[in-house]
């Protein structure tokens, strides 16, 4: 009850006034900035620092806290709406979310959205605030056959991406692989397939490849059949009570808790954040979904509330290594070390004896954090929506001004732009032929991940395979691919005789 | 791998064909020309996958690595893309053509008006060298009017005021306030509250 | 605290951004008599890392100083601050900097970059951090010579992790094999350097107990080292750093090794002798000031101005140095 007592602490400080009004600005600023594709809360975070030396150090962490979840946010309202996300951990609900909003359901996503990542974010943050220590010891035991496992165990569930027409789905994941490949490899420092360009030996960001195949190639494609004559008008809701119906409630409250149950353990371990943990929830809730699989990819709100409740209950996960052990897990979690540093904390595993108030407070903000984001952003909604009534001209040039913005913005090179342009004629003829996009950006993220964690694991044990199945963690999670795998068979086979 | 004994259990993607929209096998009707694309498209991932596959055996491995080195994944990537793209030719050469993306915006009965295609490319790649000669609030006003007005916007010159004023906005509050490295251009050089 | 006070929220946030944010309200600030209107410094790497951190407090230094009119930081990202090289060896205008320092010169060499440090009129360096040598707690190794004498004899099972392939880590560590006496021909083949995006997953492998050793930048590795779960072997500077004071350097353990890493500004190659000697006095005057010491203080970065002709040499010998070492770690022909 030790740590009990110090959250209450926490909340004393944090509860005041001046505080919450900080934590109000933090969250307004995360979110309108997180909104646009391309600049992510890292960046928002590194933007906005110099804009808090002003303030004390607990003020300056809870504009902090209030940015962080408020980024996390922002990145998924463009997702649903405009089907531009803002960094790879929305890429997933831009999935399910842009074809809601398509059929006149863009406040229901976007409420399970928000009140999903607030249930989630609470869960987490209890987490975080109990379990913190514990957990911490146990994901840094995990060591590099571990991460290469959990990597094997989400393509395994990329499955469920490939779509209808298998050898489409595959060409479409390579193809994503092949762009992972791109620029310079971890390992060696040679690069591969960057053409001579100097721009391509970073690699290209995944989010030019998201916007690019997502936002330009549907609006160029969009813009080859536009329908002429009237145009139909997305029906938006009016009132709040529309927003989530009776049905909406009971087909969410689940992913909103597996959300938080996936989410929390993949964003402690340092294993590259919340990405992984959306796809894995989005991959649990279709196969869960059951006589609803089908409305999976034309608008199935459980793909929406799933990967959202994960993608915060993640960005928790991520201060347990980051708290504790002073592990920075993310570009996010660096920056906020940054952050601290500039305020002479050394975050670390003495930060929660040396600076226990501050981190309580932080901890505290972050509840103060996740229950503004919804004051803040239901009412909101509303307003939101109505972005979807713009003339479809209009709203499809905002889509490319914006999409265009946000690749400029990731390192201020044009040449990212014109990557985006490149791409964007690369998913409109995905598009026309049938080829789903959804493989290729899985790919390209998860791709390089498993590559170097694999090949990290065979340089440590010099070649021996039996190193990549010996521990207990992935020695698990093979037996418990195997074990689904044979179900699944099985399950199939049933069926089919059932039918016949 | 065919396409069709995973059809009934795999959902349906974004990108990927929507079933329902189509309950008819519309592929007897499909017109042939649109094979020819797509089979252009088929054999170009597997050219891509020819391309990885050489191309790999030229990176550099550095000292002398007993385990897996730069070239085992691209390897890998490439017989991937050339294996995918050879059945596709095949399922092609056979009849078996993929459904294009449906939705809402897109209207089935109209072909495809490549004109309107070139032109937002043209705007696109206008506007990424627009952006360090004149500026990226007017680089923004020529990309968003211009687009719009590709796409139907009337009168024109609202399309392209919208634009500018979107342009400028835009860059005074991540330019100007946020202190984002966008180029505010030779025009308003001096003006200070725009400069990232 | 001005922040909050007037009220509604919005105009509040605006008022705020515009009163503390940015470059716009600085013109200002005595700048009347600088020699130098407009500096524009070009950060080669994205916001929130070392460079940035570094061109951003100039910029904020230089104009709280008023040694310049107005200053500017953009970010050129790309290929360990290449791009951000080749975009300062075709600039024209003379007032000009780019923040740059030792992984520049092995990015250069790693990526067989067209633009090349030798191009561009060196100014001055500015700051620097030392690297440490450490090993996970449960580690049999308690000197730098137990690591050595069992990477020379064991090769390849001995694995020692760090930041990014032909990083400051990387050759640390490539030198440390050379100082120990083993022949240029056999470091590639005795080396198992396991590379890591940054030192802040090495750490993660470190506490773990997955790999044998570590090798980063001080300030990565000194708070694990005080808190007992990692063991300090050596320091790389030329004198033991405050942060770890019972870590011998190399030099004191008998291996003839200083490497730092350095950060520093230079500028473009075409300004003549009367531009660069603005910018210099420009440099000199911030190092010398007090808002820079302050913010040395504040960042914890060690003071190593160096300008003039000894920078010049001290850059041209760095440069062949890292040479030799990345061509005996094998990641240069």
């Amino acid at each position: 009850m030790d740590n009990f007592s110090a959250l209450i602490e926490g909340f004393a400080t944090v509860l005041h006034p001046m505080y919450l009004l900080y934590a109000l600005f933090g969250v307004f600023v995360g979110t309108a900035v997180g909104v646009l594709p391309g600049i992510g809360p890292a960046m928002t975070i590194a933007l906005l620092l110099p804009l808090t030396y002003s303030l004390d150090p607990t003020a300056a962490i809870i504009v902090f806290a209030g940015i962080y979840y408020g980024g996390m946010y922002g990145g998924s309202t463009t997702s649903i709406l405009l089907n531009t996300p803002g960094e790879s951990a929305s890429i997933v609900t831009a999935i399910e979310g842009n074809k809601m909003a398509r059929a006149g359901r863009g406040a229901a996503a976007l409420a399970t959205a928000a009140i999903g990542s607030f249930v989630a974010g609470s869960i987490a943050t209890v987490a975080l605030t109990f379990l913190a220590p514990v957990v911490a010891r146990w994901a840094v035991q995990l060591g590099e056959p571990d991460y290469f496992a959990l990597m094997v165990v989400a393509f395994v569930t990329v499955g469920a991406l490939l779509g209808s027409s298998v050898p489409r789905g595959l060409a479409s994941l390579s193809l994503g692989l092949f762009l992972g490949l791109i620029g310079t490899d971890t390992l060696t420092g040679q690069q591969r397939f960057t053409f001579g360009v100097p721009n391509l030996a970073d690699g290209i960001d995944v989010v030019v490849v998201a916007v690019g195949l997502f936002a330009v190639g549907e609006a160029v494609y969009v813009g080859s059949r536009m329908r002429h004559g009237p145009i139909r008008i997305i029906p938006v809701e009016k009132g709040w009570r529309t927003w989530m119906k009776c049905d909406d409630w009971r087909r969410s409250w689940k992913p909103w808790l597996r959300g938080a149950a996936i989410g929390f353990p993949v964003g402690t371990i340092p294993a590259g954040g919340a990405d992984v943990a959306t796809f894995l929830s989005y991959a649990t809730e279709r196969r869960l979904a059951g006589s609803r699989r089908k409305q999976f990819g034309k608008g199935a709100i459980e793909g929406v509330a799933g990967p959202e409740a994960a993608n915060n209950a993640a960005a928790s996960g991520v201060l347990v290594p980051l708290l504790t052990l002073g592990l920075p897990t993310t570009a996010t979690a660096a920056i906020i070390i940054v952050a601290f540093q500039s305020y002479g904390i050394q975050p670390g595993p003495m930060l929660l004896q040396n600076e226990s108030s501050l981190v309580w407070a932080l901890i505290a903000s972050l509840y103060v954090g996740n229950l503004m984001l919804v004051v803040l952003n239901l009412p909101l909604v509303g307003m939101w929506v109505k972005v979807l009534r713009i003339p479809r001209h209009y709203l499809y040039a905002g889509i490319l001004l914006f999409g265009a913005l946000g690749s400029y913005a990731l390192n201020f090179a044009p040449v990212d732009v014109l990557l985006l342009v490149l791409i964007g004629l690369i998913g409109f003829f995905m598009r026309r032929y049938g080829y789903p996009v959804a493989p290729l950006v899985v790919g390209m993220i998860l791709g390089p991940m498993a590559e170097d964690r694999l090949r990290r694991s065979l340089a440590i044990s010099q070649g021996d395979l039996s190193y990549l199945v010996t521990s207990p963690f992935a020695a698990t999670a093979y037996a418990a691919i195997v074990v689904l795998l044979a179900v699944g068979i099985w399950l199939k086979r049933r069926e089919r005789a059932e039918e016949a | 791998m065919t396409s069709d004994n995973t059809a009934h259990d795999a959902p349906v993607l974004p990108g990927g064909p929507t079933a329902e929209d189509a309950p008819l096998p519309s592929d007897a009707v499909e017109p042939p020309p649109r094979r020819w694309g797509e089979l252009v498209l088929a054999l170009a991932t597997t050219a891509l996958g020819v391309y990885v596959l050489v191309a790999a055996g030229s990176i550099t491995v550095p000292g002398s690595s007993n385990t897996l080195g730069p070239r085992a994944f691209p390897y890998l990537v490439g017989g991937m893309l050339v294996a995918a793209g050879v059945v596709l030719v095949v399922l092609i050469l056979s009849g078996r053509a993929g459904q294009e993306e449906g939705g809402e915006d897109v209207d089935p009965t109209v072909r495809t008006d490549w004109l309107t295609v070139v032109l937002l490319v043209v705007i696109l790649v206008v506007h990424v060298f627009a952006i360090n000669t004149v500026g990226w609030p007017f680089a923004a006003a020529l990309l968003f009017g211009g687009a719009a007005v590709v796409l139907g916007a009337r009168p024109w010159w609202r399309a392209a005021l919208a634009g500018l004023v979107l342009g400028l906005v835009i860059q005074v509050v991540f330019g100007g306030l946020l202190g984002l490295s966008l180029p505010a251009g030779p025009l308003l050089e001096g003006v200070p509250f725009l400069r990232g | 605290m001005r922040i909050i006070r007037s009220g509604a929220a919005p105009v509040g946030i605006v008022l705020a951004l515009a009163l503390t944010g940015c470059s716009m309200l600085e013109s200002s600030g005595g700048g009347g008599d600088a020699a130098i209107d407009e500096l524009s410094i070009v950060v080669p790497a994205g916001p929130g890392g070392g460079w940035d951190q570094t061109g951003r407090a100039m910029q904020a230094d230089m104009q709280e100083e008023g040694l310049v009119g107005s200053a500017t930081v953009t970010n050129v990202d790309g290929a360990g601050g290449t791009v951000g090289l080749a975009n300062i060896a075709t600039e024209t205008d003379p007032n000009t900097l780019l923040v740059m320092g030792l992984v520049m010169v092995g990015a250069v060499e790693t990526n067989e970059a067209q633009a090349r440090i030798e191009q561009t009129t060196p100014i001055a360096r500015l700051t620097e951090e030392q690297e440490v040598i450490v090993v996970p707690k449960e580690s049999p190794y308690e000197t730098i010579d137990d690591l050595v004498d069992d990477i020379t004899e064991n090769g390849k099972k001995v694995s020692i992790t760090g930041g990014s392939a032909g990083g400051t880590d990387h050759i640390l560590a490539g030198m440390l094999l050379q100082a120990s006496g083993m022949p240029s021909g056999n470091i590639a083949n005795s080396l198992n350097y396991i590379a890591y995006s940054g030192g802040g997953e090495s750490l993660a492998a470190l506490l773990g107990n997955n790999v044998s050793a570590g090798i980063s930048g001080v300030s990565e590795y000194a708070e694990q080292v005080q808190a007992g779960e990692l063991r300090a072997l050596a320091v790389s500077g030329s004198e033991r750093v405050d942060a770890l004071p019972d870590t011998p350097t190399l030099t004191e353990a008998g291996y003839d090794v200083v490497l730092t890493n350095w950060r520093g500004v230079v500028a473009p190659g075409s300004i003549d002798d009367a531009e660069k000697e603005a910018l210099t006095t420009a440099v000199t005057e911030l190092a010398e000031s007090d808002a820079w010491q302050a913010t040395l203080e504040e960042k914890a970065w060690d003071d190593a101005f160096l300008a003039g002709d000894e920078f010049d040499t001290y850059l041209d010998g760095n440069i062949a140095e890292i040479k030799t070492v990345l061509k005996d770690i094998g990641l240069v022909r």
